[in-house]
C-alpha cells in the first residue's frame, strides 16, 4: 500500500472509533446529566430547559438568583414560582431558556430580571451550557446557531463537542450538589458593604454599542411571550452605585421600546429609596444580601400586584 | 483561521490530501500550490492585509538578488539598510507608532505641557513580526554572503508565506529552509505519522492546559481589585505555564502542519522550565526567536567578544529590543531589561562554569530550576499585566495580601490533570525516562493513547476560546 493511503487509513479508522466512542460517551452523559441535582448550576439549566412546570417564573443573572425570594413570591401570589436564573448568564441564555421552556408549557407570570445595560456588545453573553440540549429544542438551537454560526449544527453532531465545557461540571457538581442549598432556586448572599462606603461609585459612562443579534434574540423571545399569553415583567433591581445622568441609555432604551411595543412593563428599581446609601443591604455594588433581600421582594410583589391587578 | 480554529480541521486534511495527490508533480507545482494555501489562510483573517505580505516577500526578493548581483561593498550596505527600513518601517508603523506617539505625549506631560493627540487606532495585521524576520534574514543572509540569492520566486514565496509559520512562527530562515523548497517533497509514511502526533500534542497542551488555564487566570485578572495576594501569586504561577503551553502548543503544531507537507520547521521550545539558569531558559525557550536575535543583532554588535562592560550593555540592549518586539509597551520593555539583567548577574555569578552545568537529576540542580523558574515567573507578571502599575500591584500584593487562594475547581480540575500529564511526559523527555506512549512500540498503546487525547480534547479543552497569546505580535 502507498504510505500516503496507508497513512489516510489510519486516520480514518480513528475517526471511525472516535465516533463509536463519541457514542458511548454521549449516551452515558445525557443519563449523567439527568441525574445532577437541581441545586448546582448545570442541575439548575436542566431543570429549566428539561423539567420546570411552574406557573410563574423568575429568570436573570446572579441579581435575580440571588434578590427574588421565590417562596414570599410564591406565597402573595398564590401560584407555585421557581427561579431559574443563573450566575453570569444574560440575555441570549435566558431568552433560549425562556423558549425551550414555551416549547413545553405556559407559564403565567414571568418575572424577568434581564439587566437593562446587557444588549451592549461588550457584555458577557454565553449560551455555551446549553449545547448538550441544542438537538431537543427548536427554538435553543436556532439561539444558539445566531450567537455562534451555522458552523454549531456540524460541532454539535460529537456529542462530546456537546458536552465540552460541561463534562467537568457533571462529573464534579453530582457530588457537590448539597454546598449550593436553594430555596425553589432561590440563593440569599451573606455579608454587606458596612464600613465600605468607599465602593459606591458614579458608573463609567460605556462606550459601546448595542448588539444587533442580542437585540434580535430579546425581542423575538418578548414576542413568543406576548403571543402565547405570558404575562411578562422586567425588573432591573438596585445598585449600589450613583445615578450617572451622562450614562449610556443605548441599551436599556432598546429593551424599553421591545416592551412597550408588547405591553411588557419594565421596573427600573436600581435606584430605590429604600436602598440609596445603605450599604448594609449590599454583598457588593450590583447584589444584595439576604437582609437586602427582605426589603426588596416585597417592594416588587406590591409592583407584581400593581399590573397583574389592572 | 488559526491552527487551533474548527475552520483548519478542514482546512489543514483539504490542502494535504491535494498536495500530496494532486500537487506532487514536481516542485513548482507544490510550492504553487502551498503559496495559493498560504494566501487563502491569511485572506480568511483579513484579505486586504494580504498586499502587506506580498510586498515583503516581493521586496525582499528583489533586494536580495540587487545585493548580490553588486560588488560594490557600500551599494551593497545601502540596499541592505533600504530593504530593513522598507519592511521595519512598515512593521514600526503598524506596531510601535502609537506607542512612540503616547510616549512622546507623555514626555511631553511630564515637563506640563499638554499635546492635543488623537489616538491611533491602527490594526496590526497578524504575523507581520515573524514574517517580516523570516524575509530579513533572507537579505542579511545575502549580505553576510552566507546564502546564495534564488532565482525561484516561487520557491522564495512559498518558503515567506508557509501558512503554518505564517501566524506565529517558528520564524523560519533562508539558510535552513529555504533549500527545502528546491527540491520536490516526498511523502513519507512515518515522518506523516510523527507529524500528526506533534499536532495532537499540541493540540492538547494548547486547548485543555493553556486555554483552560487562561480561563481562570482571566477571570482573576480581570477582577484584580478583589482577589488577595495569595490568589494572584497563584495565577501568576499558572500563567507561567499557560503561556509555555500555549505557545509550545502552536509551535508543535506548526512544526507537525509542516511535517505533514514535507517541510521542516524550526524547533521553538525545549522543554524551557527544566532550565537551571535564566541564560540557559533562554536556549530552550521561543528558540526561533533567540537565535535571530543572537545572529543578526548579538553577533553584529560584538557578542562576547568585546570587553566586560561592552558585553553587559550588549545583552542587556538584545534583551530591551526582544521585549519591545512581543509588543509596544512599557511592560515588555521592562520583562526584557529584567530577563538581561538576569542574565548579566548569572554570568558574574557562575562565570564560564555557566555553559557546562550538568543536566543529571541532582539536588543543586532542582534548586537551580526552581529558582529559574520563580525569576522567569516574577519577570511574566511585566509580560502579562496591562500596565506598569498593574505589575507593581501583583508584585505588591503576593508578598503582603495573603489569605484563602480563590479556586473554582469545575474550572480548575481538567486544567490540572491535562497540566500534570504534559508535566509528566516533559519530565520523562528531559530525563530520558522510559514513558512511550504516543510513540510506543505497540500500536494498540499508541492507538488509544491518541483516542484518549482526543477524547479529553474534546470534553475538556477550550473550544471557540482563546485566542492565541502570541497571535498579537
Amino acid at each position: 500500500m502507498k504510505p500516503l493511503y496507508k497513512l489516510l487509513l489510519v486516520l480514518l479508522l480513528l475517526f471511525v472509533v472516535l465516533l463509536g466512542v463519541d457514542f458511548l460517551v454521549g449516551r452515558v452523559l445525557d443519563k449523567m446529566v439527568d441525574k445532577v441535582p437541581d441545586q448546582s448550576e448545570v442541575g439548575l439549566t436542566h431543570l429549566s430547559v428539561k423539567k420546570v412546570d411552574a406557573p410563574v417564573l423568575i429568570i436573570g443573572s446572579s441579581r435575580a438568583r440571588h434578590h427574588y425570594n421565590t417562596r414570599q413570591i410564591e406565597d402573595s401570589l398564590g401560584m407555585h414560582a421557581y427561579t431559574i436564573a443563573r450566575d453570569a448568564h444574560f440575555v441570549s441564555y435566558q431568552s433560549a431558556v425562556l423558549n425551550a421552556v414555551l416549547d413545553r408549557y405556559t407559564p403565567k407570570v414571568v418575572l424577568w430580571e434581564c439587566g437593562l445595560n446587557n444588549l451592549f456588545s461588550k457584555e458577557r453573553d454565553a449560551v455555551h451550557c446549553l449545547h448538550p440540549y441544542y438537538y431537543d429544542c427548536d427554538s435553543l438551537r436556532s439561539i444558539i446557531d445566531k450567537k455562534e454560526g451555522a458552523s454549531m449544527a456540524v460541532k454539535m453532531r460529537l456529542n462530546m463537542y456537546r458536552y465540552n465545557g460541561v463534562a467537568a461540571s457533571i462529573l464534579m457538581q453530582s457530588r457537590s450538589a448539597s454546598r449550593a442549598d436553594t430555596m425553589q432556586g432561590f440563593l440569599p448572599i451573606k455579608g454587606n458593604l458596612k464600613g465600605n462606603d468607599t465602593l459606591m461609585k458614579m458608573p463609567e459612562v460605556v462606550a459601546d454599542t448595542i448588539d444587533p443579534v442580542r437585540l434580535e434574540i430579546f425581542r423575538s423571545t418578548i414576542k413568543r411571550l406576548h403571543d402565547q399569553g405570558v404575562k411578562v415583567i422586567l425588573f432591573d433591581s438596585p445598585v449600589y452605585e450613583k445615578e450617572n445622568p451622562n450614562r449610556n441609555l443605548a441599551s436599556e432604551q432598546a429593551i424599553k421600546e421591545v416592551c412597550g411595543q408588547y405591553g411588557v412593563p419594565v421596573f427600573d428599581n436600581r435606584h430605590l429609596d429604600a436602598f440609596r446609601e445603605s450599604p448594609e443591604y449590599f454583598f457588593d455594588p450590583t447584589h444584595i444580601n439576604k437582609e437586602g433581600t427582605a426589603v426588596y421582594t416585597p417592594i416588587v410583589i406590591e409592583q407584581v400586584r400593581s399590573v397583574l391587578e389592572k | 483561521m488559526t491552527l487551533t480554529s474548527f475552520a483548519y480541521l478542514f482546512f489543514m486534511p483539504v490542502v494535504f490530501v491535494l498536495y500530496w495527490l494532486i500537487f506532487k508533480r514536481d516542485k513548482n507545482w507544490q510550492n504553487a500550490f502551498l503559496l495559493l494555501s498560504s494566501l487563502v489562510f491569511y485572506a480568511w483573517w483579513d484579505w486586504r492585509f494580504m498586499a502587506l505580505l506580498l510586498f515583503t516577500a516581493g521586496t525582499s526578493f528583489l533586494f536580495g538578488k540587487l545585493i548580490a548581483e553588486s560588488d560594490n561593498e557600500k551599494r551593497r550596505k545601502v540596499l541592505l539598510v533600504t530593504v530593513l527600513l522598507l519592511n521595519l518601517g512598515i512593521l514600526v508603523y503598524y506596531k510601535y507608532l502609537g506607542f512612540f506617539i503616547q510616549s512622546f505625549v507623555d514626555m511631553f506631560s511630564l515637563a506640563g505641557i499638554e499635546l492635543s493627540v488623537s489616538t491611533l487606532n491602527i490594526v496590526l495585521p497578524v504575523g507581520i513580526s515573524f514574517y517580516t524576520f523570516a524575509a530579513l534574514s533572507y537579505d542579511i543572509d545575502i549580505y553576510q554572503r552566507k546564502v546564495e540569492p534564488t532565482k525561484d520566486w516561487l520557491a522564495y514565496f512559498a518558503f515567506v508565506t508557509f501558512f503554518p509559520s505564517l501566524l506565529s512562527g517558528p520564524i523560519s530562515r533562508a539558510t535552513k529552509q529555504l533549500p527545502q523548497y528546491f527540491q520536490k517533497r516526498e511523502f513519507s509514511y512515518d515522518i506523516g505519522i510523527a507529524a500528526c502526533r506533534m499536532i495532537l500534542w499540541g493540540a492538547f497542551i494548547k486547548l485543555c492546559v493553556a486555554d483552560t488555564l487562561g480561563v481562570y487566570i482571566d477571570t482573576i485578572y480581570a477582577n484584580m481589585d478583589k482577589h488577595n495576594g495569595t490568589t494572584l501569586f497563584l495565577a501568576q504561577l499558572l500563567y507561567t505555564v499557560q503561556i509555555y503551553a500555549d505557545f509550545a502548543g502552536y509551535s508543535f503544531m506548526a512544526i507537525g502542519s509542516g511535517k505533514l507537507l514535507g517541510i521542516n520547521l524550526l524547533d521553538n521550545f525545549n522543554r524551557p522550565y527544566f532550565a537551571k539558569t535564566v541564560t540557559e531558559f533562554w536556549r530552550r525557550w521561543h528558540i526561533s526567536l533567540t537565535t535571530w536575535f543572537r545572529d543578526y543583532i548579538y553577533f553584529p554588535m560584538g557578542g562576547n567578544r568585546v570587553s566586560k562592560l561592552r558585553w553587559m550593555f550588549n545583552t542587556v540592549v538584545v534583551f530591551v529590543i526582544s521585549g519591545l518586539w512581543h509588543g509596544a509597551a512599557y511592560t515588555f520593555l521592562i520583562w526584557g531589561a529584567l530577563h538581561g539583567i538576569v542574565m548579566v548577574i548569572e554570568r558574574q555569578l557562575y562565570g564560564d562554569k555557566i555553559k557546562n552545568l550538568t543536566s543529571k537529576f541532582t539536588l543543586p540542580n532542582l534548586v537551580r530550576m526552581f529558582i529559574t523558574f520563580n525569576l522567569v515567573s516574577i519577570a511574566w507578571i511585566f509580560f502579562r499585566q496591562n500596565s506598569v502599575a498593574d505589575a507593581v500591584h501583583v508584585i505588591k500584593s503576593m508578598f503582603t495580601d495573603f489569605g484563602k487562594p480563590y479556586i473554582n475547581m469545575q474550572m480548575f480540575a481538567p486544567a490540572f490533570i491535562a497540566l500534570v500529564i504534559m508535566w509528566l511526559k516533559d519530565l520523562a523527555d528531559e530525563y530520558g525516562w522510559r514513558l512511550k506512549l504516543l510513540n510506543n512500540d505497540r500500536m494498540a498503546v499508541r492507538f488509544v493513547t491518541a483516542l484518549l487525547l482526543i477524547c479529553y480534547i474534546l470534553l475538556f479543552g477550550e473550544l471557540d476560546g482563546n485566542l492565541f497569546i502570541y497571535f498579537q505580535f
